[in-house]
């Protein structure tokens, strides 16, 4: 356990000159999104900043070619993963806890309503499987195949945004009824069906840690 | 037991293949492991430090395999490289944290000793240092901590002589006291020829010879003659030779000495002549 | 003890050191029962090899000049006047066969030889 962590502070030490550059741009952003009243794009936009702070490590670590030194350190190769992955829950959770308190804010002053956090919530689980699914990639293919790759990773989900409502409508089966029952559901098991993504998502974590595991070990520098 | 085993070990690469590789290093002693550029000498140590995987055979580190003890197997090596491993960005107090995290025998006044010894500066990033100074850094960090086998990968080239020689002297030190060893690659085999007690000489993956730097600067003569006395049989023994319009220059194993004709002029060669004239001979053939 | 090393000689460095310590041993310099530096030691003084070191002292302990004691080092022997004899006679022969050669390059005959020892024998007295 002690060797994850000094995996994890190594990290910390490695990205502090690149830190610079992804909090700046990103911090003015979120801030003029919030200001200029669309609160939910300030929010969400903060999720998709954890999926490119998640992968600041691992550019860091190939500009630096310093990936010799984590495979020399005297720490077993499962630990090594783990520090990466608790460096992944740790931002997570910083950014999580921001977006949690500004979304208790705004609820407490009636700007947000349960539908909302409903949806932010989503949004954030959504965006750490993201995560969790890009690190195995970026660990097998190194940054820049792993950058191509993961376009295809989001390729997928955008596809689904996008194409699903226009393929719902066509197909025939779509109605407005089917929509505003399927939408209740939805809303009437909120809790539920936050518990399964929530679910879903220690699985899809698990799931990640265990093949970036696999990979590191049997990688040859 | 030894410092080093390694037995039989094969790597297969495109268009290069480490075949066979054997050879002990007792413990107490500097072992030179030389050849050209792209012989094998760094996957070898790649090997070792298990960062490539071996298809086959045995490598132990004071008896004990990579697999049996991953972290403690890593905690005995020291290795030292022509290039920094720490990331250039980092500041000597990057350096310090990190080796006060994943090394428990990580001495900080042993390190700070070396760093005013080198006259390392405190406030400039790594990636402003000197070579020299990278490669002063290194062993700064690796022996302020305990380890018992170091592995050196070309760390000379590139410097000047004075540094090589202070380097030089840090392995005699480090071999001192009889408990710990050092595997020292490079091609610059003058470096070699003095401290080194045994010597292993690789050429496109294979072992072309091992033995004592001793025994391997004796048993091998240099012969030199007109060019009317490079008979066909004397072409045969020799290892390799070179020759031009003024005569010929050959290396040739000490019990061959009765091929040579006692008038031709016999000198003790270097080890750099040594390995030249090997690789010459198996250019030949 | 002093020890000066020649990459030039034909002689193998072991040899070289050998012979040094020999000659200090014979002449005194190097007192009966000093112990000599360890093998490790010499051998980073002088920037060379253990081994070569090591194979200097156990030539050295085999002609009888030094003993080793376990986890102390090697010391100096009393010296054996059978030895120091046997070692100077050694060099007798050495610089003798030394003085033939020149005779057979000069074509000195043997009888010019012995001659000359007889004369500078007498003017010894």
């Amino acid at each position: 356990m002690n060797n994850v962590i000094s995996y994890f502070k190594f990290d910390l030490r490695l990205i502090k000159e690149s830190i610079k550059f992804y909090v700046l741009a990103p911090a003015v952003f979120c801030a003029l999104f919030m200001f200029s009243g669309s609160i939910y794009m300030g929010l969400s936009y903060l999720f998709f900043f954890l999926i490119i702070f998640a992968t600041i490590p691992f550019s860091a670590q190939s500009n630096e070619k310093s990936t010799q030194m984590y495979y020399m350190f005297p720490g077993k190769v499962s630990e090594m993963v783990g520090g990466r992955f608790l460096y992944l829950i740790s931002i997570t959770a910083v950014l999580f806890l921001i977006d949690g308190i500004i979304m208790a804010y705004l609820y407490t002053i009636q700007k947000f309503h349960g539908f909302e956090v409903i949806v932010m919530s989503f949004c954030g689980i959504l965006s750490l499987i993201t995560c969790f699914i890009q690190y195995p990639i970026y660990y097998k293919f190194g940054m820049e195949k792993g950058k191509a790759i993961s376009i295809l990773v989001y390729l997928l989900p955008a596809f689904l945004i996008f194409g699903l409502p226009s393929f719902l409508i066509e197909s025939g089966n779509f109605s407005i009824e089917n929509f505003i029952n399927s939408l209740n559901y939805i809303f009437s098991n909120s809790i539920e069906l936050l518990l399964l993504a929530a679910l879903i998502l220690c699985i899809v974590g698990y799931l990640s840690y265990l093949i970036s595991y696999k990979i590191c070990k049997s990688k040859e520098i | 037991m030894d410092a080093l085993e390694i037995k039989n070990i094969n790597k297969t690469f495109e268009g290069f293949n480490i075949q066979n590789i054997s050879f002990n290093l007792p413990k107490g002693y500097i072992l030179g492991y030389i050849g050209q550029n792209g012989a094998g000498k760094t996957t070898t140590i790649k090997l070792i430090m298990n960062h490539i995987k071996k298809e086959s055979g045995e490598i132990k580190i004071f008896g004990k395999e990579y697999d049996e003890d991953e972290a403690g197997y890593k905690n005995m090596i020291g290795f030292i490289g022509d290039e920094c491993y720490f990331p250039t960005c980092f500041t000597l107090k990057d350096v310090i944290a990190t080796m006060k995290d994943f090394y428990t025998s990580f001495n900080e006044d042993k390190f700070r000793e070396y760093v005013e010894r080198w006259q390392l500066p405190y406030k400039k990033k790594i990636k402003e240092f000197s070579k020299g100074m990278k490669v002063k850094l290194a062993f700064a960090s690796v022996l302020s901590r305990d380890t018992k086998l170091l592995l050196l990968d070309e760390p000379t080239s590139g410097l000047d002589p004075v540094i090589r020689s202070e380097i030089l002297e840090i392995l005699q030190d480090y071999i001192a006291n009889g408990e710990r060893s050092v595997l020292f690659s490079t091609h610059i085999t003058s470096d070699l020829e003095k401290i080194t007690d045994y010597l292993f000489f690789i050429n496109k993956g294979e072992k072309v010879f091992y033995d004592t730097t001793e025994n391997i600067l004796e048993s091998h003569l240099l012969v030199k003659g007109g060019i009317e006395d490079l008979t066909k049989e004397l072409r045969e023994k020799l290892i390799g030779y070179k020759s031009s319009s003024y005569g010929f220059e050959g290396l040739i194993s000490s019990k061959d000495k009765q091929y040579i004709n006692e008038h031709l002029l016999l000198e003790k060669p270097s080890m750099d002549e040594i390995i030249v004239f090997y690789i010459n001979g198996m250019r030949r053939n | 003890m002093k020890i000066l090393l020649s990459n030039k000689s034909d002689l193998p460095i072991y040899e070289q050191i050998k012979a040094q310590i020999k000659e200090q041993i014979l002449s005194g310099a190097i007192a009966e029962n000093e112990f000599l530096p360890s093998i490790r030691q010499l051998a980073k003084d002088l920037g060379i090899s253990v081994i070569t070191t090591t194979r200097a002292y156990s030539d050295l302990e085999s002609e009888g000049f030094i003993a080793t004691l376990r986890g102390k080092g090697s010391y100096v022997l009393p010296k054996d006047s059978e030895l120091v004899r046997e070692q100077y006679l050694k060099k007798i022969e050495e610089a003798f066969m030394a003085a033939i050669e020149n005779g057979k390059l000069a074509n000195i005959s043997d009888d010019e030889l012995i001659v000359i020892l007889k004369t500078l024998l007498d003017e010894q007295i």
